[in-house]
C-alpha cells in the first residue's frame, strides 16, 4: 500500500487529555502521525515551520487541525483567526475539539471559520466513536484542498488514511 | 278806582242823615228862631221851648255828623294816596285796560319791564307790548275772562322797547265797580326770568343726573323708608329681569333679597340695605345673591347710601353690579394660584429684563430664597458663575416668542450648593400680543440626575457581574470538566486496559469513579443550562406547540423506550409565543419528570394536551406517577431540591428549575396539581 501518511495536528494544552486522544485514535487503529502542541503560540510557530517545527519533513503541514479553544498564551479562537488570514494555510480544515458546548463559542467559532465543531466527550466509549467518526469523515471521505501556496500537496484516493 | 269805591261806600253810610240836609243851609237863620217865636201864650211859650230844646239838639247832631264827614273825607282821601302809592310802588307790574285791551293805567314797575315812560302806555293796546307769537293767547285770554269772570294766569314774554324779551307770568281779574259801569281788566306781570332760568338749570341736571343713570352699566335705584321702589335705572331694572316701570312702589327686598343662597329665607331687617336707611350709615356688601325674576340668582357687589334731606334719613340709595363674571375669574385666578402654590416645581414670573416678579412655594423650597427676599431681584443670582451668558441667551429666545423647554442646567441655591434643574420658559404676553415677561417652571433634577447616576453605576456593576458570571460558566464548562474527563476516562481505560489484572472490587471501585464523573459532568451541564437561562437573550416567536412536544420526545427517545414509557399527545396543540429552544427543554424536562418518578414495576404514562385561557395557552403535561404532597409542591421548583435520594429517582434537582426559569423568561407561568399515589399535572402558561 502506498500510503501517504496524513499529518493531524492536536492543539491541546491538558496532557490528559492529549493521553486519552492518543489512546482512543490507537483503539481506533489509525496510523496518520499525531503532532500535539500546547498552547497557540506552538501552533503558530508549527504551522510557520518556525523554531523547533523548520523541518517540514519531520513536521509537515497537517490536512486537519484538531483545535481546543481554551489555552494558554493565545486562545483557540485566535489562531483559528490568525490562520484563516495566512495565505498559504487559511484552507487547511480545522475542528474544533473543546469542552464548552457555550453558544458564544460555538458560533464564534464557525464565524471565524472553524469546519466543525466538537465536544469532547465524557466517557471513553464516546470518545472512540468520536475518533472514528473524524477519520471517516476528514480523512477518508473529506475532499483534501489544494494547499493555497503550492501544489505540492498530492491528491489522493478517499482510502488511504486508514491502515486497518 | 280803589279809592271811588270806597268813598261809594263811605257815602252809602252816611245815606240817612243825608236827608236834614237840605235844611242846612238854613242852619245859621234858626239859630236865631228863639228869639223871634217867644209870646206872651205861656203854653204856647212852653211847646215853644221844646222845639228850640229839639233844634238845638238836631242842631248839634248835624254839627257832629258834618265833622265826621269831614274826618271821613280826610280820611277816604289818605286811603286813596295810600293805595296810589301801592299801585305806584308794587315791586310786580300792574296794568289796568278797558274790555278792549287799552291800557288806563300801568304802574312804574309795569313801564320799567316795558321800558317805556308811564304816560306814554296809556291809551295804547296791551297786545303791543307783546310778542307778536303771543298775541293771539292774549286776546283770547282777553274774552274769556270777560265771559266767566275768572281770573287766568298765564305765562308770555313782553317785548320791551329796546331790550330782549321779558318773560313774565300775566295775572288777569275782571272787575266792575257797579253794575252798568265800565269793565276794568286789570293785569298782574311778574318778572320770571330768574324763575325760568332755575327751572332750565333744574331740568338741565335732572336730565343730566338720568342719563348718568341710565348710561351707567350698574343698576341703581332708590328705596324710600318703607322699602318701596322710588326709582330704578334700566340697567337695574333689566339686571334684575323687569322693566323699570314695574318695579316702582315695589317692596325691593321682596324683590330680590328675598332669601339667601341656601334658599333660607332672608328678613329684610337683616339686610345691609334696610340697616342703611335705619342708621344712617352707607355699606359695601360683595358676598351675597340678588335673585332675578326668573328664580336664578346671582353673586353681586352692592353699596348703599342713605338719602338725607335736612337731617332726616329719607330712603336709601342702592347700587348694584352683577359679579358673577368676577367671581368666575376670581374662582379662577384662586384655583390657579393655588395650583401655583402648591407646585413642587419653582413657578417664577420674570419681566424681560430678568426680575423676578413671583415666586411661589416650591421656588422658595428648591432655591432657598424665600418670595421677599427675591423678588424684584434679577433671576441671574441663581446662575452659577460659569453660564452667565445662559441667561441673555434664553431672553433672546423668548423675544423671538420661543418657548425654551427641559433645558437642563445647573442653578445656585441660596446656600451655594449648585443643584440640576429643568427649566421651561415661556414668553407670557399681553392683551396685544406683546411680549412682557416670561414664566420660568424650573424643577429639582438633582434627585433624579442622582439616580440616573446611581442607575448607571448599578448597570455597569451588573455588566462587570455578569461578565463575571460568563467566565465562571466559562471556566465551569471548560476548567471543572477537563478533570473530570480525565477521571472517567481513566477509570475506563483501566476498566478495559487491565480487566484481566483487576479484580471484582476494584472494577467496582472504578465503576463508581466512573459513574460519579458522570453524574457531575451532568450537574455542571445543567447547571451551565440554568444560568444560561438568566442571561440568554430572547426573541421570543410565534412556534408550533406540536413542533416543540415531538423535538422534546425525539430528543428523549431513548430515555422513554428505555423505561417503556408511553406517551400521549393530543393533537392538534396551538401555537405560543417563546423561544423555540428554550421551549423544547422546557417540555422535554417536563417529559422526562413524567416518565421518572412513578413507581417501581409501574409503566410511565404521559398525557399532552393544551387548552385555551384566554389570550394565554395551557399545556398540561400529566403522569401516573407518585405524586407529590402538596407541602412538597412549592419547593420542586427550586433548584437543587430534591424530594428522593439518589438511588431511588435519579436527578440533578434542576430540571424543573429549568422550565419554571425558561418559562419566566417568556412571560408565562408553571404550576402543578397533585396528589401522592395519584399522579402530578403539570402545566405552563405562555402568550
Amino acid at each position: 500500500m502506498n500510503i501517504v501518511k496524513y499529518t493531524i495536528l492536536l492543539v491541546e494544552d491538558d496532557p490528559n487529555d492529549v493521553l486519552l486522544m492518543e489512546r482512543a485514535l490507537g483503539k481506533a487503529k489509525l496510523v496518520n502521525p499525531l503532532h500535539v502542541v500546547e498552547d497557540g503560540e506552538q501552533a503558530l510557530a508549527y504551522l510557520e515551520g518556525q523554531g523547533p517545527y523548520a523541518d517540514r519533513a519531520r513536521y509537515p503541514l497537517p490536512v486537519l487541525i484538531l483545535l481546543d479553544l481554551k489555552l494558554p498564551r493565545m486562545s483557540g479562537l485566535e489562531v483559528l483567526a490568525w490562520l484563516r488570514q495566512q495565505p498559504g494555510l487559511k484552507r487547511i480544515p480545522v475542528v474544533v475539539l473543546t469542552s464548552s458546548n457555550e453558544p458564544a463559542d460555538v458560533n464564534r467559532a464557525y464565524d471565524l471559520g472553524s469546519n466543525s465543531y466538537l465536544v469532547k466527550p465524557g466517557g471513553q466509549e464516546e470518545m472512540l466513536e468520536l475518533v472514528k467518526a473524524l477519520n471517516l469523515y476528514w480523512m477518508i471521505l473529506n475532499e483534501k484542498p489544494e494547499s493555497a501556496r503550492s501544489r505540492t500537496a498530492p491528491r489522493t484516493p478517499a482510502s488511504q488514511g486508514v491502515t486497518s | 278806582m280803589n279809592k271811588e269805591t270806597h268813598s261809594n261806600s263811605r257815602m252809602g253810610r252816611l245815606k240817612r242823615p243825608q236827608a236834614p240836609e237840605p235844611r242846612a243851609g238854613r242852619l245859621s237863620a234858626e239859630e236865631r228862631l228863639p228869639v223871634e217865636t217867644i209870646g206872651p201864650d205861656e203854653a204856647s211859650m212852653n211847646m215853644v221851648g221844646a222845639v228850640i230844646e229839639e233844634l238845638q239838639v238836631a242842631e248839634e247832631e248835624l254839627r257832629a255828623q258834618n265833622e265826621e264827614l269831614a274826618t271821613a273825607r280826610q280820611s277816604i282821601e289818605a286811603e286813596r294816596e295810600r293805595y296810589k302809592d301801592l299801585f305806584e310802588f308794587a315791586p310786580d307790574g300792574y296794568v289796568v285796560t278797558d274790555a278792549a285791551g287799552i291800557i288806563r293805567e300801568a304802574n312804574r314797575a309795569a313801564s320799567a319791564m316795558l321800558n317805556i315812560p308811564q304816560h306814554w302806555l296809556l291809551g295804547k293796546p296791551f297786545a303791543l307790548y307783546l310778542t307778536g307769537a303771543e298775541r293771539k293767547t292774549f286776546r283770547a285770554h282777553l274774552s274769556q275772562v270777560q265771559g266767566d269772570k275768572r281770573i287766568r294766569e298765564w305765562e308770555l314774554h313782553l317785548n320791551p322797547h329796546g331790550r330782549p324779551p321779558l318773560s313774565v307770568a300775566l295775572k288777569v281779574a275782571m272787575a266792575q265797580a257797579l253794575p252798568g259801569t265800565a269793565i276794568q281788566l286789570r293785569w298782574l306781570l311778574r318778572d320770571i326770568t330768574l324763575r325760568k332760568q332755575a327751572e332750565e338749570e333744574w331740568k338741565r341736571l335732572n336730565d343730566q343726573f338720568r342719563l348718568l343713570l341710565e348710561s351707567t352699566g350698574e343698576g341703581v335705584y332708590g328705596i324710600d323708608l318703607q322699602g318701596r321702589c322710588t326709582f330704578i335705572n334700566k340697567a337695574g331694572a333689566t339686571t334684575l329681569g323687569y322693566r323699570p316701570e314695574e318695579l316702582y312702589g315695589k317692596l325691593m327686598h321682596q324683590v330680590h333679597h328675598h332669601s339667601r343662597l341656601d334658599g333660607s329665607p332672608y328678613p329684610a331687617e337683616a339686610s345691609p340695605i334696610y340697616n342703611s336707611f335705619r342708621s344712617g350709615r352707607a355699606c359695601q356688601v360683595d358676598n351675597e345673591i340678588f335673585w332675578r325674576r326668573d328664580g336664578n340668582s346671582f353673586p353681586v357687589h352692592y353699596s348703599t347710601y342713605p338719602i338725607i334731606d335736612g337731617g332726616v334719613i329719607k330712603g336709601a340709595v342702592v347700587t348694584f353690579t352683577d359679579i358673577t363674571e368676577r367671581k368666575r375669574a376670581e374662582e379662577a385666578s384662586a384655583r390657579l394660584a393655588a395650583i401655583v402654590g402648591s407646585s413642587d416645581d419653582a413657578i417664577i414670573d420674570k419681566t424681560l429684563d430678568g426680575i423676578v416678579v413671583s415666586w411661589n412655594r416650591g421656588a422658595e423650597r428648591i432655591f432657598g430664597y424665600s418670595a421677599e427676599e427675591i423678588i424684584g431681584k434679577p433671576v441671574t443670582v441663581l446662575i452659577p458663575p460659569g453660564r452667565a451668558d445662559e441667561e441673555p441667551e434664553i431672553i433672546e429666545r423668548l423675544k423671538q416668542g420661543e418657548r425654551v423647554e427641559h433645558y437642563e442646567t445647573v442653578r445656585r441655591r441660596k446656600d451655594g450648593r449648585e443643584i440640576h434643574v429643568s427649566l421651561t420658559i415661556s414668553p407670557i404676553k399681553d392683551a396685544r400680543g406683546q411680549i412682557i415677561g416670561a414664566s420660568r417652571i424650573a424643577r429639582d433634577i438633582t434627585e433624579h440626575k442622582q439616580a440616573e447616576e446611581e442607575i448607571r453605576r448599578a448597570n455597569q456593576e451588573l455588566a462587570a457581574v455578569n461578565a463575571e458570571l460568563e467566565t465562571f460558566s466559562y471556566s465551569v464548562s471548560h476548567d471543572l470538566r477537563a478533570p473530570l474527563r480525565a477521571m472517567r476516562g481513566f477509570a475506563q481505560a483501566l476498566l478495559e486496559d487491565y480487566a484481566n489484572r483487576l479484580d471484582s472490587v476494584a472494577k467496582d471501585y472504578a465503576q463508581r469513579i466512573v459513574k460519579a464523573a458522570r453524574r457531575m459532568d451532568t450537574l455542571m451541564q445543567d447547571l451551565l443550562a440554568y444560568s444560561r437561562l438568566s442571561n440568554a437573550d430572547l426573541h421570543p416567536q410565534p412556534v408550533s406547540l406540536s413542533a416543540i412536544v415531538a423535538e422534546a420526545q425525539a430528543q428523549l427517545k431513548e430515555d422513554l423506550q428505555e423505561r417503556k414509557a408511553q406517551l400521549t399527545v393530543e393533537e392538534p396543540l396551538p401555537q405560543v409565543v417563546g423561544h423555540p429552544a428554550i421551549l423544547v427543554q422546557v417540555v422535554a424536562n417536563l417529559l422526562a419528570n413524567a416518565a421518572k418518578f412513578v413507581a417501581p414495576r409501574v409503566l410511565p404514562q404521559v398525557r399532552v394536551w393544551a387548552e385555551k385561557r384566554g389570550q394565554r395557552t395551557r399545556l398540561w403535561v400529566e403522569d401516573n406517577g407518585i405524586g407529590i404532597k402538596s407541602e412538597h409542591q412549592g419547593r420542586i421548583f427550586r433548584v437543587f431540591e430534591r424530594l428522593h435520594g439518589i438511588e431511588t429517582y435519579q436527578g440533578t434537582g434542576i430540571g424543573l428549575a429549568i422550565v419554571r426559569k425558561g418559562i419566566e423568561r417568556m412571560g408565562g407561568f408553571v404550576g402543578v396539581e397533585s396528589e401522592p399515589g395519584r399522579g402530578s399535572r403539570f402545566w405552563i402558561e405562555l402568550p
